[in-house]
């Protein structure tokens, strides 16, 4: 077991959208903290208790909310951020879903829901309402009434099928 | 014609690939972390504050104590609690720190001593002044009366008369970006980025009360996470992050974490009705009274959702005699302010629960009560000198009728399998359109593209979307060239922002208006190059047109040839000014009206499950379908949590209990639910875009529609908004 003192900070490595990050942080650094100082700023806090899942990222193929995990936890890790699902300028088909289907507003929740509905269309390729719901029950959003996005996510799901 | 249609959002794009930019986003060289150390009593006597061994941290660069400042509406002991703590959360300290872990780890070292003053909770107890809950005030801040013909007298000839408590709790607006701002500090010119709903008005208070140390304030709106009126006003960490800059001559960021957002975040509704009503055994109302009591908190800038509140007391019905006794009460709780609806939810909370509950006592029908009542003849006075402006009311109400009846007769059959089933309707009028008026510039770029500055401080609306279309068809050119910029005290010179539904109506016109004398600048503009008379020619689809010589000008050759040859001399023959401003606002506010209808089960172990769910509105003109039908996604699933899951709690001596997410539950994607919208436009008001607004209706029209539904499923008057697990039971 390595002994940090205080002050003392450890040296980690992330790799985040395809990119090598190396830094030195103090140990009781949230990694939504980090990830925000590398420049991922599309990943947010929106509360301190892991309510409402503005943080999500994906984290070695799981999402995960980013305000839980210390950063040294994820030293190694891969971390997908919404900032890495566009593709040289081409929106991914669940951000293309959410503009067509209107299933943002002020836009806030929306890296971590994409985020989320990304990881449950790869754990289920057709699911249902209520999974969906289901799915998306730990990303709070308080403008659009989550109608829209379930549609979003629907709609999403059957493109990337066919 | 853009307008009416479908138009995807010109705002998505940054959103989708994370290149929106949160105030919390933005990072400044040299800024300093603004911590604040906040009461965890409720009302209290300070006597001592040692901040000596906070300065003695590695990296924290000051404390700030004891900053009063006066504004209207406000206590003494503001921005800071410098004498006597008014409420739990109200700041008393402020670190100043190179890391926002540092700045938190400092306010560990902060001693407040203190003497526990006994704390003002409850607002009937508020009002007896006994004890006071505000530096000695009287807790009565506020009192008014609305009365309009002879309400007594109409009361006491009525066939019946009923009496009903009416009680709407606290609710925390809870946008998903918790408030936060940065503070540039370039000498005595400061640059605020904020979190906010209106740029202009946060520079006009914050010069007000800086103006002695600063020239000016620039105020930028950052990306707004969500503010659903929450972030219209001034807030203590407003005044302390400036004071702070200027102090220690850096710049400034602060963040609230969510737990702060609970604390300092203006709390809503908050209002208490005992409302009195007179009626005839057909149905007819004669006559409200009721008495009103808004627990206000520390602070009385809150008293005019009373106001609004209490003046629209009869609804959209024939009441001819109203009378209503307002009193705003200080209470040792965070202060009372908007959120979405402002007084309207509360109103039609009272209005829609009264026809119903007189349904009940005379056995009758409850849309043949209210269709008894309602206004046939626009426009109509209520008794409190409200005007309402235009529409069908009966068209409105028969429409959402066939869909009640339709609930109704579902609710029946899965009562008899035994389930706990109801439907509910509601019917509302709203006023909207705060003014008094907003602003535009319409610009003619040296490309060829049109760029609309508003007024208004769109965030999540699609405003911006919205207002493109409207200028397209305006001009006759594409959406695709017309960009639509806002949130600049320094883009646009005077303004007022985004809240009571104006944004689209307001903005929308001022932009048409703008747009119009951006025609005729460039229509003298082309004659000269065209050598024509400006008589000659006409406008038509982004062309300037001599239909005699058939010669035609497009928007970018007009644009490029009055912006070319640099280094030339001025060859016009007229003035090449390819920009316009213009204002708009109403002599009344508009008046929409609308209906929510519900089928609601609640389930054995007394979970709330609405089972479908239809709205209707009409807000005149729909500028465009989706953005409208967003906003009335969003609201009722506002309105779903303020019926069922949302309520401020404070224990008896004046801590709150709802501290975060946990304890204050808003809405997740599995109790919320899909509904139906249509619209009708036959209210149109009398301005060049003859929409009205649709941000806050569903807030308006849900609550009583979804307590009326839950009544019938569980066969017990409801008098309380939210409804609590024991009254479902």
């Amino acid at each position: 077991m390595k002994v940090v003192g205080p002050e003392e900070k450890v040296k980690i490595t992330l790799k985040v959208n395809g990119n090598v990050h190396e830094v030195e942080v103090e140990p009781r650094r949230l990694l939504v903290h980090v990830l925000r100082d590398l420049g991922y700023k599309s990943v947010r806090v929106g509360c301190d208790t892991s309510h409402c899942g503005a943080c999500t990222v994906m984290l070695n193929g799981r999402s995960v909310k980013s305000c839980t995990v210390l950063a040294v936890e994820a030293d190694g890790a891969e971390i997908l951020t919404l900032e890495g699902l566009t593709k040289d300028g081409k929106l991914h088909p669940i951000q293309e879903a959410f503009t067509e289907h209107h299933a943002l507003q002020c836009g806030y929740c929306t890296s971590g829901m994409i985020i989320q509905a990304y990881w449950l269309l790869n754990e289920n390729a057709n699911p249902s309402e209520e999974e969906i719901r289901e799915g998306i029950s730990g990303n709070l959003c308080r403008c659009t009434g989550y109608q829209n996005i379930v549609t979003a996510i629907k709609a999403a799901a059957q493109k990337m099928r066919a | 014609m853009y307008v009416g249609q479908k138009v995807r959002r010109k705002e998505d794009y940054r959103i989708l690939t994370g290149n929106a930019r949160y105030v919390d986003d933005i990072d400044l060289p040299n800024q300093l972390f603004l911590a604040i150390e906040r009461s965890e009593v409720p009302h209290a006597r300070i006597k001592r504050i040692d901040y000596s061994d906070a300065l003695k941290l590695k990296g924290v660069k000051g404390v700030i104590v004891g900053l009063n400042l006066p504004l209207e509406g406000r206590p003494r002991n503001f921005p800071m609690a410098k004498d006597e703590i008014l409420y739990v959360g109200q700041p008393i300290a402020a670190v100043l720190a190179e890391d926002r872990y540092l700045a938190y780890d400092a306010l560990d070292y902060i001693t407040v001593e203190y003497e526990e003053l006994p704390a003002v909770v409850d607002p009937e107890e508020a009002l007896k002044d006994e004890v006071k809950a505000v530096e000695g005030r009287s807790n009565i801040a506020y009192a008014q009366t609305y009365k309009g013909c002879d309400p007594e007298e109409a009361l006491r000839k009525s066939d019946r008369t009923v009496e009903v408590k009416l009680e709407i709790s606290r609710v925390a607006p809870s946008a998903m970006e918790p408030r936060g701002g940065i503070v540039e500090y370039n000498g005595n010119r400061l640059t605020v980025y904020a979190s906010t709903q209106s740029p202009h008005y946060m520079r006009s208070f914050l010069l007000k009360a800086f103006g002695d140390r600063v020239s000016d304030i620039r105020v930028v709106m950052a990306d707004v996470g969500g503010a659903f009126g929450s972030k219209l006003f001034p807030y203590p960490e407003e005044f302390i992050a400036v004071h702070a800059a200027l102090t220690y001559r850096t710049s400034v960021k602060w963040a609230n974490t969510r737990r702060e957002d609970f604390l300092s975040t203006y709390h809503a509704r908050g209002q208490t009705h005992n409302v009195k009503v007179g009626f005839n055994k057909d149905g007819r109302v004669n006559a409200v009274i009721d008495d009103l009591i808004i627990d206000l908190g520390a602070g009385w800038h809150g008293t005019y959702l009373a106001d609004i509140a209490a003046t629209l007391v009869t609804g959209p019905y024939d009441i001819p005699n109203a009378l209503v006794n307002v009193k705003g009460v200080l209470t040792n709780k965070t202060p009372l302010d908007q959120y979405r609806g402002a007084g309207r939810p509360e109103a039609a909370f009272v209005y829609e629960r009264y026809m119903d509950v007189i349904a009940d006592e005379l056995k009758m029908d409850p849309i043949e009560v209210r269709k008894r009542n309602l206004i046939r003849n626009l426009p109509y006075k209520n008794p409190l000198g409200i005007k309402y402006d235009s529409g069908n009311y009966l068209a409105l109400l028969e429409k959402a009728e066939k869909v009640y009846r339709d609930f109704e007769r579902r609710a029946e059959e899965l009562r008899k399998q035994g389930r706990r089933v109801g439907a509910g309707l509601s019917f509302y009028v709203e006023q909207n359109n705060f003014g008094p008026w907003e602003s535009a510039i319409v610009r003619l770029l040296s490309n060829g593209r049109v760029q609309v500055v508003i007024g208004a401080a769109p965030h999540g609306q699609g405003t911006a979307t919205g207002i493109a279309q409207v200028v397209a068809d305006e001009l006759g050119i594409s959406l695709d060239d017309v960009d639509v910029v806002w949130g600049d005290t320094a883009l646009i010179s005077n303004a007022f922002g985004t809240y009571g539904s104006r944004s689209l109506t307001l903005a929308g016109n001022a932009a048409i208006l703008a747009a119009r004398r951006l025609k005729e600048n460039i229509m003298k503009l082309a004659s000269g190059f065209m050598r024509s008379d400006v008589q000659e020619l006409m406008y038509k689809d982004g062309k300037v047109i001599n239909p005699k010589t058939n010669q035609v000008m497009t928007l970018r050759e007009v644009a490029e040839k009055a912006t070319r040859n640099l280094g030339g001399v001025w060859r016009y023959r007229a003035e090449p000014l390819l920009e316009a401003s213009a204002s708009f606002g109403f002599d009344n506010y508009t008046f929409p009206y609308g209906s929510h209808v519900a089928l609601i089960e609640v389930t054995e172990e007394g979970k709330v499950r609405v089972l479908d769910y239809y709205a209707i509105d009409d807000i005149g003109v729909v500028v465009n379908p989706m953005l409208a039908e967003g906003q009335v996604h969003g609201g009722t699933i506002q309105s779903f949590g303020e019926a069922v899951l949302e309520e401020v709690i404070y224990d008896k001596n004046g801590v709150p209990l709802t501290q975060g997410f946990a304890e204050y539950a808003i809405p997740t994607a599995v109790e919320s639910f899909n509904m139906k919208w249509e619209y009708m436009e036959e209210g149109k008001s009398d301005a060049p875009l003859p929409a009205k607004g649709i941000g806050e209706g569903a807030t308006i029209g849900g609550p009583p529609a979804i307590i009326r539904a839950l009544e019938k499923a569980v066969g017990k008057r409801l008098t309380r908004l939210p409804v609590r697990m024991e009254d479902l039971a």
